[in-house]
């Protein structure tokens, strides 16, 4: 069975003076038909980076620098900007983006706004199907006829996936979906994402930090660390035996109400743009060997369906 | 004014109860604060934003309070004139300077300048809040000129103690702050507050914008001045987790007013408050059995406009508990176990 997405080595570099930064660094991702995938990492792992090659809106001085992109088999990076534009982008694969509520321009309605992507891909643009999609998102009808600053943060985050849904797309990647709202309206958020893909059977790429939230939503997740895919698997086990020291240290250091002491990961990611041939996390790693320095491990299986790219398996 | 230092080391983290080392001595003392913003506008009604509605809380030496509460709940405004940032509408806020009480409300002139130096803030956004085409050092040395810190050797000495203190080693003071990461830069915040060994530190969100891996290692920082130095923090957080991890108390706001106030573990195993409990159903464990199910949240909507509080309870229109008595008389806030208090009709 083809996955809906899949990248195989994807690299992202950004041009630097001091020579290309690899943002993201051979990666092989996949996601399957209705399935909620977590990506998670710090900043500057490269998950949002590799999200918006996805979606192909890595702009200059960034580029594709290789690797394949597939969605349902078909390799989008072998279109044109065009095709992908009218063909792709948001009527099968649509994305909310980190501080995406701030994404609404503030001189037209939501309502107006919610056509205008109707509209511009060619759909019938009439109130009923701005309704509809705000009922799907939860939200009152009336929003349609309001503007942006009058509506609060968990319902502009709403409004932004309704936007999102607009077309009908196979695949949500969700950036970061909750950052600045509070618990209670974050909870509601993650419960809506959960009924779009039962009811709707949309997979969602969800992409965050915040592990906690993650476990309590994905099926399989990624942990990206310095551009790479450390460690993916079921969420089941990957949480209950995290493998890699970097997983370890997230799991430990994710403030929960059961939790009580969080302990960092000291230190600093390496450089990007001269990431030499070490594994990237043996500068922070408490169990370092002499290999970990010299070479880098690739990312093997282990039981329990998991991948890992560490020396210690 | 200035604290007598313990050994270092002497003071473990895992000794001790959690959330510094809180003594009985009264610190701080917020006595029915209000403070309200008066919005006046040509043409329109003037209305009044009721940002914090009549608190009370007391602060003991080298305690770790911890204020929760969604954006919008006034948390931020009562930090503020904590450190004298806003003055009171009403009410007052004073703090016990060599056993003496002043009022930071309206303390002016010397004596305020005097205070300012006892009274200190860690902001959220360490990318933000500091020059950063200042030199650490730099970002160091103005604060202690300004306030009369004269003599290169006393200036070197008080730097090279908070950056140990910090956990920053001495070779970054050379560099621009640009050049620091998130972490690095909210320590050199973090190093600034304690250059004038201050009483009373208001910690706005420090951690919220720090990567997990990060965050640790300044909520560490924080419990060992408290616990060594007797540095008295009123932690602000919007996450539940975070407080309990560093605070020994917890105090709960909505819309202004604190609705809920007690032991960090007795709030969260034994909420009082519908409010409380929501947040506490909310937030996220690391639980992967979760993924298939919806979260329950039984309270609806979303925080009122400040402008336009509901008659009664606050809370009321959000309740799930919602009685005939909410919607016509405020809850007193009062002791429903000792030490736990709560303001709701249900208790």
């Amino acid at each position: 069975m083809t996955s809906l997405l899949e990248t195989k080595g994807l690299r992202i570099y950004f041009s630097s003076p001091r020579g290309d930064v690899r943002v993201v660094e051979e990666v092989d991702l996949h996601v399957d038909q209705g399935e909620i995938v977590g990506l998670a990492g710090e900043s500057g792992s490269g998950k949002s980076t590799l999200a918006l090659g996805v979606m192909r809106l890595i702009g200059t001085p960034g580029r594709i620098a290789g690797g394949e992109i597939r969605f349902n088999g078909t390799d989008i990076l072998a279109l044109k900007p065009d095709e992908f534009r009218v063909q792709y982008r948001w009527s099968k694969l649509s994305m909310v983006f980190q501080g995406s509520m701030n994404g609404f321009t503030p001189v037209f309605t939501i309502g107006s706004q919610i056509q205008e992507v109707l509209k511009i891909h060619g759909h019938e643009t009439s109130e009923l199907a701005v309704r509809k999609l705000l009922q799907m998102v939860e939200l009152d009808e009336s929003i349609a006829v309001r503007y942006p600053h009058e509506l609060s943060g968990g319902q502009k985050q709403r409004a932004f996936i309704a936007m999102a849904l607009a077309l009908d797309p196979q695949l949500l990647i969700a950036d970061e979906p909750t950052t600045a709202l509070d618990v209670i309206t974050q909870a509601k958020i993650m419960n809506l994402l959960k009924r779009l893909r039962t009811e709707m059977g949309i997979s969602i790429l969800l992409i965050t930090h915040d592990l906690a939230l993650l476990s309590e939503a994905v099926d399989r997740l990624y942990i990206m660390y310095a551009g790479r895919v450390v460690e993916d698997g079921p969420s089941n086990s990957l949480f209950a035996k995290p493998k890699h020291p970097y997983t370890q240290g997230l799991i430990s250091s994710t403030p929960t109400l059961k939790t009580e002491q969080i302990r960092g990961i000291p230190g600093f990611m390496p450089d990007l743009a001269n990431p030499g041939e070490m594994c990237s996390f043996s500068l922070r790693c408490p169990f370092v060997m002499e290999v970990c320095k010299t070479e880098r491990p690739r990312l093997g299986k282990v039981d329990g369906g998991e991948e890992v790219a560490c020396w210690l398996y | 004014m200035v604290e007598k230092r313990l050994p270092a080391g002497s003071t473990e983290s895992g000794g001790g109860p959690k959330g510094g080392g809180a003594g009985t001595e009264k610190v701080i003392s917020i006595q029915s604060l209000e403070v309200h913003f008066v919005k006046k506008r040509l043409l329109e009604k003037t209305t009044t934003v009721k940002a914090v509605d009549g608190v009370s809380l007391e602060l003991t030496k080298g305690e770790i309070l911890g204020l929760v509460g969604e954006s919008g709940s006034g948390k931020t405004t009562l930090g503020r004139a904590v450190i004298g940032l806003v003055r009171p509408s009403s009410g007052s806020v004073s703090i016990m300077v060599d056993g003496e009480e002043k009022d930071i409300g309206r303390a002016k002139g010397k004596e305020w300048k005097a205070l300012r130096r006892s009274l200190q803030v860690i902001f959220q956004d360490p990318f933000s809040s500091i020059d950063p085409n200042m030199r650490a050092y730099d970002a160091l040395r103005l604060p202690l000129q300004s306030q009369g810190v004269k003599g290169k050797e006393d200036i070197a000495r008080k730097i090279s103690d908070v950056m140990r203190r910090v956990g920053l080693p001495e070779q970054v003071l050379n560099n621009y702050l640009f050049q620091l990461s998130g972490g690095q830069r909210q320590r050199i915040g973090i190093a600034r507050v304690l250059l004038f060994d201050p009483l009373v530190v208001v910690a706005d969100e420090p951690v919220s914008m720090l990567d997990a891996s990060l965050k640790g290692d300044i909520l560490n920082i924080i419990e060992r001045e408290s616990k060594e130095h007797g540095v008295t923090f009123l932690f602000i957080t919007h996450d539940m987790a975070v407080a309990k991890v560093v605070a020994r108390r917890i105090a709960v706001m909505y819309l202004g007013k604190i609705v809920e106030l007690g032991l960090a573990e007795e709030v969260i195993s034994e909420p009082l408050h519908p409010y409380t409990k929501a947040m506490l159903q909310a937030s996220p464990t690391i639980d992967p059995s979760m993924r298939d199910k919806i979260v329950e949240i039984n309270i609806v909507g979303e925080l009122a406009q400040s402008t336009a509080h509901p008659s009664g309870c606050k809370f009321n229109p959000r309740c799930p508990f919602r009685m005939a008595v909410c919607e016509e008389k405020e809850p007193p806030f009062k002791e429903v176990k000792p030490g736990h208090l709560a303001a709701c009709w249900l208790n």
